[in-house]
């Protein structure tokens, strides 16, 4: 099929500048369908600017953002939708919302599909919660409904026969208030996604030890521009980390989850 | 849901009935369900209480889809009709026309001037688009603070102008009343109730998906600032209208929508309707309250309102807080 030669993601010299402040400059990269990506860079480097721009809610400056061999800025929000999901970090929920009901809100326009969202609770191991009130649960346990209400989004029903149309699936430090475990978890749960159902990831991170963990391909921003891309060991190394951070970084054995 | 929607509609019925037979110049129940009514008390149903019955349900149910709908919008379950400045900007409007024009059909004219004053501002405000916070849900709120505090401010130097006269009619008229309405303002409130309500429960889904936040909603596909437009247009107008005619009746707005989600839980889709009976019902029955305390004098119905949703409002924050 002639769709796989071609990348889901392409990211072809983008800028974004708002209020008189250059965030990206001349950014491109590819992102293939199946495939992990993770996003580093020091505070403030653009991280967030670019998953922002990469979910459609910037305008570009210059440059362009295709995905799935469409301008980005031509897909309806509708369409779009169906086709990529953003988890970011939420305000709390300002009303009394059961998890199930939480999940649903991944499709509010839609009639409800219960065993999807069951699904999508116990792939991120929260079937349990479905009956309580969402913002009795703690900051983890919120992240891991936050992913089950993406993959209820991006999801199909069970009964669908249908091949699925890849997805862009964009997480803005999702692991940033988890512990070891629950950090262990959600990283393997999305690679598990990508690689399943060929989902293109995108997901930033202060670690380089999350982006070793899982990604394929890793990208460093400094300052707004592309400092390294390239598959994750050939990007991640002391010297591109030592430049991105503005420090001496060095590889050493840590503890990890495993 | 559909069995507590059931249990207020028959309350509801219930209060309209003992509001219709209720009031200075008492109909027996038995009369009114058999047709036997006399001359006098035709003309007293259907021209005092009928209208003032159908005023009463409009108005509740108007403020209260307002504020059901406002309080998903600013994602704030405190918010009410009366934060986006309408009820207030309606009652200035009403106070210039009252001491330039005079009584009459100018005071109910100037409240409608008044409140698409406002509306306009809060659009205007909405569609600039460039600024960082344009648009945003504080922009909004800081908006209504200020169209709050404004109409405040010239209320006051305009209460030092009125005459004595002038000053009793007007601020009967602030704290609302449903008496004294004729039936062509009725239909008008009925119609714009309905098809607000029909407007704003079109909007239901979109709605609950604001409960992520502005950003996960706009991700599931909610054109945010499409709908912050089309929702804060449709309530600011009902109340407008709602305001003009019957004065400002608060609380309706903050409680009924409260007391649906108690019963429905959270999604707009069932506290919408439900909260509009609920409204009804309340104002309703603070009409009735209002004019049998002490007949035949009628105490104005904000009061009675603000008397009744006060507490609730106390034991919804202290609440809050606690969690």
């Amino acid at each position: 099929m002639s769709a796989w030669a071609i990348p889901l993601l392409t990211v072809d010299a983008i800028s974004v500048r708002i209020g008189g402040t250059l965030l990206l400059r001349d950014v491109t990269f590819a992102l293939d369908s199946g495939k992990v990506l993770a996003l580093l860079g020091a505070n403030g480097a653009g991280k967030s600017t670019l998953m922002a721009a990469l979910a459609g809610e910037l305008p570009l400056t210059s440059g362009r953002i295709e995905f799935d061999g469409l301008p980005l800025a031509t897909w309806t929000a509708a369409a779009l939708a169906g086709r990529r999901a953003l988890n970011a970090s939420e305000p709390p929920v300002p009303f009394a919302l059961s998890v199930a009901d939480y999940v649903a809100l991944g499709q509010p326009f839609a009639a409800l599909d219960a065993e999807a969202v069951a699904a999508a609770l116990a792939e991120c191991h929260a079937a349990e919660w479905r009956g309580r009130d969402y913002a009795t649960l703690s900051l983890g346990e919120q992240m891991r409904v936050q992913l089950a209400r993406s993959l209820y989004q991006l999801g199909r029903p069970l009964s669908s026969t249908e091949p699925q149309s890849p997805c862009l699936w964009l997480l803005d430090e999702p692991c940033a208030h988890l512990d070891m475990a629950q950090r262990h978890f959600v990283l393997t749960l999305i690679a598990r996604i990508a690689r399943e159902r060929e989902w293109a990831v995108v997901f930033s991170t202060h670690d380089p030890m999350e982006a070793q963990l899982i990604a394929d391909h890793a990208l460093l921003l400094r300052k707004g521009e592309v400092l390294a891309f390239a598959e994750a060991n050939e990007a991640l190394t002391e010297a591109n980390l030592s430049a991105c951070y503005g420090r001496s970084v060095a590889l050493r054995p840590a503890f990890v989850a495993v | 849901m559909p069995r507590a929607a059931l249990v207020v509609a028959v309350l509801l019925v219930a209060a309209m009935l003992l509001s219709l037979v209720i009031g200075a110049y008492p109909l027996a129940i038995s009369k009114l369900l058999s047709g036997q009514l006399n001359d006098a008390e035709w003309s007293v149903l259907t021209q005092l209480r009928a209208p003032r019955v159908l005023a009463a349900c409009a108005g509740g149910a108007a403020f209260a889809l307002a504020g059901a709908a406002l309080q998903a919008l600013f994602r704030n379950p405190l918010a009410d009709p009366g934060l986006l400045g309408v009820p207030s900007a309606a009652g200035l409007g009403a106070a210039i026309a009252l001491i330039v024009v005079g009584a009459g059909a100018a005071l109910w004219i100037g409240a409608l001037i008044g409140a698409g004053v406002a509306i306009a501002g809060m659009l205007f405000v909405v569609h600039r688009g460039s600024a960082p916070m344009a648009g945003g849900t504080v922009t909004l709120l800081l908006l209504g603070i200020a169209i709050n505090a404004a109409c405040a401010a010239g209320l006051a130097l305009l209460t030092a102008l009125a005459s004595e006269g002038q000053l009793k009619t007007l601020s009967f008229w602030m704290l609302g009343s449903f008496a004294s309405l004729d039936w062509p303002m009725v239909i008008a409130m009925v119609v714009c109730t309905a098809l607000g309500g029909v407007a704003l429960v079109g909007q239901a889904n979109a709605l609950a998906a604001l409960a992520l936040g502005e950003r996960a909603a706009r991700t599931v596909g909610v054109n945010v600032q499409q709908l912050r437009v089309r929702v804060a247009l449709i309530a600011a107008a009902m109340v407008a209208v709602i305001t003009a005619f019957c004065g400002g009746v608060g609380f309706v707005g903050l409680a009924a929508p409260h007391i649906a989600r108690m019963v429905t839980g959270s999604s707009p889709r069932l506290v919408l309707p439900l909260a509009a009976l609920i409204g009804a019902l309340l104002c309703v029955l603070a009409d009735v309250i209002a004019r049998s305390i002490a007949p035949p004098i009628e105490l104005p119905v904000g009061a009675i309102t603000a008397v009744l949703g006060v507490p609730l409002l106390v034991s919804l924050v202290t609440r809050r807080v606690e969690r």
